[in-house]
């Protein structure tokens, strides 16, 4: 915590530091990195699980319904493009607040599906790592943000929205908040690649 | 369960307290109680408790609070440590609350003495806890997704009392759940474990007298991980005869980390293992190949993970799996030896050529076959002679000649570089030198020096020498530059085994040395049997066999002989093993000595059996010393007898044959009336100057005999003779009968005599030597001699007196010196003087003796001649007196006796009946 602040004190993008505060943030910025690379990899894992266990229309190959809002969390920008044009500081804002939502919503998603699929062990597992994963990713952002002068986001308001009046619609939403999870998980990889290169080890 | 438990419990409470409430003032009603109520106590400390007295108790009688009293458990403490705040209220203080126990009871003495409890408490003491040290993490991989976090930590000592251990972690601004530790107070394992999030955990431990927490660490979990082993190895051949691939599964995805690795592997048959250096192996990989093998071998291998980065623990060995390198050609060709018979002819030999399999790490495959090429070394030597085979020798018929021999092995890939051998009929190059063979690291070493620096190799053969089988030969090849070697083979102990060495040069071989050495040598296995080769008086031969080789167990350093007599003091001497006898000397005589022999090697000595002879008593040559010359003597002494026989023997001839006078030619009558005067002499001085007797008278006799005699004498013969067989024995009495038997027998008897004699005269001597004979029958007194010659007369009557036997010591007894052992120095005098008076009875008895020592011709012969003159008789006692072993000179006298009793029977026969007993002797 300690050194958190230090770094928070001292490392913004522009500022000259010292070389064994940058190691520090390379450091971090490295495993941050790591994280979102697993991230990636669980989160298509995720979906692909949470799809075959939902059964139709969701395991059909061909099922693709129109995106759908999730409240209290943030689309990513479609375009790669888009994305990479943003600043480390506003990709790293807008990952923040995304992860800040996803751990809740996913939760919720593990709540249905114990209710949906109390069965599919790996789901849940699943789904709880997810959580985690992300809470983890949120708190590195956090402790990275901060080592790089970028400023948090509030709070999140702790508005899961009105739980779904049926099981399609919640398989639904727990679909789109797994197709999200895994696209916020390729955004936060593309982002921390870029600081990666950014503050090489 | 406990839960439902305590419930019952405090409902029980409840309703005690509600009834107890509900009777207050009544039966159950306590008068005090104690505060604190169930304290937890550090140990060590002090504490007070107070007893607080109820006021309506004090009511019921005289009670105040200085009549408390403590106890712990049913002990009562002392008073010093009590305190009476006031009427209703007493302390009690401990200092060091270890002491205390359960319960502390505060009792009241009421009135008579009678002790009441009032109220007690339960006191727990303990300990708070220890900062917990050593906190440590692993993170070890389950599965493929499943990781669990073990923290293991020192809780510290025992705090008595129940303490909370904690597992504590937080993520930055995010505090985790906490991890409680089943079972145990030093180890928690938690599943919610999240790599790349740095996490901080401790342990934090708590009671009721106090908390403490660990100094926290912080890690990022990946970095802990001991990751499970790369699986489903598989190993490969290739192309190559010197590789190897590996492939292999990781368990554990690359997104969540990269990994290095550890390759070790090992030949099947070795227990060691080798390493591939692990920069080669420092990568992320599933695969790997090994190279440097050995062809055509079986290699095992495994191999362990761990984090790229080297943060973490290495994961456990992987299963092993083996794989077969390629085969290659092999390496190496073998090794070639030969052995040559020439039986047949000087000019043919059978040459065994024999070579060694080779070596799996030189054959590098399966050997098919094998080329053997012979050439000769010759100008009209064809192309080479080319074979094939199967096994490892070959033999060929080859004129006297030198070959050049080339063997090659063969696998499925080719063959091997040859190895040639240069098959020369002599040795005749430079042998090695210094050879030498020892045991040595229980192995048996081979050591020699170059003979010269041309050695191309060098063949030690070597075989058991052994005296029930033959040597059977064993040989192995070494380099040209080795100067010693293992025997390589199975080497057995106690064997004497024949090594010889064998330098081969480019152009030919040096000849084989020996030596012989023991792996491990031992005692002999038995000793030798000694026996003795000739035994002397102070010394003795020993030899013994040399024990076979099978017995002897080592090298036979001494034997060792140990010698002793009975009760003795055994002595030992060492010999020479080469020596095969050995002379003891200094050895009692007529001794009986025990030997035996031990056969020492260097690891000690045994007996063999033990043999017993005995020293002579006479040493060589003594015995001879001492025969030789008795046996001279005697010689000397014989000769010197003969010489002087010879010189007097017309002296003896007188006296032992002489000239008997012939009967026939006698004129009885002449002599007869000469007797008496004869019988008057009585001493020697009258007898010999009528020595020349003999020669004047026999004839008169005889023919005096025959016709005095012979009626009465016959006729008395018979009268004896009815006699005779009424008698006890002695009825062949050999002379007598002989003489007496019959006249015929007589003649015959007396035809070695020089006379033929007549009939009569000679029956007439017989019945005088028969009745003397037969004289032991004292009844026999009818003998009547009507001729018998008056001189002996007088004499008649003496010799009855003297009767019995040989201690009455008459004149006769003493004259028979065989029976009787009495001085002949008497005799000679006695006897001469009774030879006048008595002589005839001495003739009975001495003709009997006669017989009896079976004296037969002259005996007889002087039977015959009995009757002579009385001049001759004491020319025969002169003979008598000078000789004592005068058998046949008595026999004469006998004789000369008889003659004379012939004149006087009746005085003289008795006298002999009564010597009768002393006849048989």
């Amino acid at each position: 915590m300690e050194v958190l602040r230090v770094d928070r004190a001292n490392l913004r993008p522009s500022a000259a530091a010292s070389s064994s505060a940058q190691q520090e943030v390379a450091t971090k910025i490295k495993q941050t990195h790591s994280l979102t690379v697993l991230l990636k990899r669980c989160s298509e894992q995720l979906l692909a699980e949470y799809v075959r266990h939902q059964g139709e229309p969701f395991s059909s190959a061909n099922f693709q319904p129109p995106a759908m809002t999730v409240p209290g969390l943030p689309s990513p920008p479609v375009s790669l493009e888009a994305w990479l044009a943003l600043s480390d500081g506003e990709r790293l804002w807008h990952l923040a607040v995304a992860y800040a939502a996803l751990p809740g919503l996913l939760g919720a998603v593990q709540q249905q599906q114990d209710d949906l699929n109390p069965l599919a062990s790996e789901l849940h597992r699943q789904l709880d790592a997810a959580a985690r994963q992300c809470r983890g990713l949120a708190v590195n952002l956090e402790g990275l943000m901060g080592a790089l002068g970028v400023p948090g986001p509030p709070s999140p308001a702790p508005n899961l929205g009105s739980p779904p009046p049926n099981a399609f619609l919640a398989k639904l939403r727990g679909y789109h908040v797994c197709r999200l999870h895994r696209d916020w998980a390729a955004r936060s990889h593309d982002a921390l690649v870029r600081l990666t290169t950014k503050y090489p080890l | 369960m406990s839960s439902g438990r305590s419930w019952v419990i405090n409902a029980l409470y409840i309703l005690l307290s509600i009834f107890s409430f509900g009777v207050s003032g009544g039966l159950v009603q306590s008068c005090g109680y104690i505060i604190p109520e169930s304290p937890v106590l550090t140990r060590g400390s002090s504490f007070t408790a107070l007893c607080i007295l109820n006021e309506s108790c004090l009511d019921l009688g005289n009670i105040h609070a200085n009549q408390i009293i403590w106890r712990i458990k049913s002990s009562v403490v002392p008073k010093e440590q009590y305190h009476v705040i006031n009427r209703t209220v007493s302390s009690v203080t401990f200092n060091d609350t270890s002491i205390l126990a359960t319960p502390l009871t505060c009792n009241i003495l009421a009135d008579g003495q009678i002790e009441q409890n009032i109220y007690g408490i339960a006191v727990t003491v303990g300990l708070p806890p220890e900062k917990p040290e050593n906190l440590s993490c692993i993170v070890n991989q389950m599965s493929k997704s499943k990781f669990i976090m073990t923290c293991t930590w020192n809780p510290g000592r025992d705090t008595f009392l129940a303490t909370d251990f904690r597992l504590k972690s937080q993520w930055p601004q995010e505090t985790l759940p906490d991890c409680m530790p089943q079972g145990v107070n030093n180890s928690c394992n938690t599943s919610n474990v999240q790599f790349f999030v740095n996490l901080e955990v401790w342990v934090e431990a708590k009671n009721a007298l106090g908390k403490a927490e660990s100094e926290p660490i912080d890690f990022d979990p990946v970095d802990i991980v001991k990751p499970l082993p790369p699986h489903n190895l598989i190993v490969s051949s290739e192309d190559l005869p010197t590789v190897l691939k590996l492939s292999w599964d990781n368990q554990i995805e690359t997104f969540e980390m990269e990994l290095k690795f550890n390759i070790r592997y090992r030949m099947s048959d070795s227990p060691d293992w080798m390493e591939v250096p692990p920069e080669d192996t420092e990568s992320h990989r599933t695969s790997f190949t090994v190279q440097s093998l050995k062809p055509y071998t079986k290699y095992v291998f495994s191999l362990r993970c761990m984090k790229k980065d080297g943060m973490g623990f290495w994961s456990d060995w992987s299963k092993e799996k083996s794989g077969v390198t390629s085969e290659a050609k092999p390496s190496k060709g073998p090794a070639l030896w030969r052995k040559i018979d020439m039986f047949h002819s000087p000019n043919f030999w059978a040459v065994h050529l024999i070579w060694k399999k080779l070596d799996p790490s030189e054959a590098n495959g399966i050997i098919l076959r094998y080329e053997v090429t012979v050439r000769a070394r010759s100008r009209l030597s064809p192309s080479p002679a080319t074979y094939n085979v199967n096994s490892t020798n070959l033999t060929l018929n080859l004129t006297n000649g030198t070959y050049e021999v080339t063997v090659t092995a063969h696998n499925k890939i080719g063959g091997s570089p040859p190895s040639f051998l240069l098959i020369p009929a002599s040795n005749s190059k430079a042998p090695v030198k210094d050879l030498k063979a020892f045991p040595k690291d229980g192995k048996l070493w081979v050591e020699w020096k170059v003979p010269n620096n041309n050695v191309v190799k060098y063949v030690i053969e070597w075989c058991v020498v052994s005296d029930s089988s033959d040597c059977t030969t064993e040989w192995q090849q070494e380099l040209g530059t080795s100067q010693g070697t293992f025997l390589k083979g199975n080497i057995k102990p106690f064997k004497c085994y024949l090594i010889t060495v064998h330098p081969l040069y480019n152009n030919g071989q040096g000849n084989g040395q020996s030596t012989k050495a023991y792996l491990q040598q031992s005692m002999p296995a038995k000793g030798p049997t000694v026996q003795t080769k000739k035994v002397g008086k102070a010394e003795a031969v020993l030899t013994w066999k040399p024990l076979r080789v099978d017995e002897q167990n080592g090298f036979i350093r001494y034997y060792t002989i140990l010698y002793r007599t009975i009760g003795g003091n055994e002595t030992a001497v060492n010999v020479d093993p080469s020596k095969t006898d050995y002379t003891l000397s200094s050895l009692s005589s007529d001794t009986l000595y025990m030997v035996k022999m031990k056969a020492y090697t260097d690891e000690g000595g045994t007996s063999g059996p033990e043999f017993t002879f005995t020293t002579q008593r006479f040493g060589k040559g003594e015995i001879e010393a001492i025969v030789v010359p008795v046996c001279l003597a005697f010689l000397l002494t014989i000769l010197l007898g003969v010489l002087f026989c010879f010189n007097k023997r017309d002296l003896i001839k007188k006296h032992i044959w002489p000239n008997v006078p012939d009967p026939s030619k006698s004129n009885i009558a002449q002599w007869s009336p000469q007797t008496p005067t004869k019988h008057n002499f009585s001493s020697k001085d009258q007898i010999y100057p009528e020595g020349s007797f003999t020669d004047v008278s026999v004839v008169e006799i005889e023919a005096d005999d025959k016709k005095s005699f012979s009626d009465q004498d016959l006729k008395h013969f018979n009268l004896l003779k009815k006699e005779k067989s009424t008698s006890e024995g002695h009825s062949s009495g050999i002379g007598g009968s002989s003489c007496m038997s019959s006249p015929r027998q007589s003649v015959s008897d007396s035809d070695e005599s020089e006379t033929a004699q007549n009939t009569s005269s000679t029956v007439q001597y017989s019945t005088v030597i028969l009745n003397g004979y037969r004289d032991q029958i004292p009844s026999v007194q009818v003998f009547s001699r009507s001729e018998s010659t008056q001189p002996l007369l007088d004499s008649e009557e003496k010799p009855e007196d003297n009767s019995g036997g040989c201690d009455s010591a008459t004149p006769r007894q003493q004259y028979f010196k065989q029976n009787c052992s009495q001085d002949e120095t008497n005799t000679d005098g006695s006897h001469f003087e009774r030879a006048k008076q008595v002589t005839p009875p001495i003739n009975e008895e001495d003709l009997v003796g006669l017989a009896q020592l079976q004296i037969s011709d002259h005996s007889l012969q002087q039977c015959g001649s009995g009757p002579e003159q009385n001049k001759h008789e004491s020319a025969l006692s002169d003979v008598l007196s000078s000789s004592t072993e005068g058998q046949i000179l008595r026999l004469e006298t006998m004789g000369i006796n008889t003659a004379t009793v012939d004149e006087i029977p009746k005085s003289y026969m008795p006298q002999t009946v009564r010597q009768g007993g002393y006849m048989p002797q």
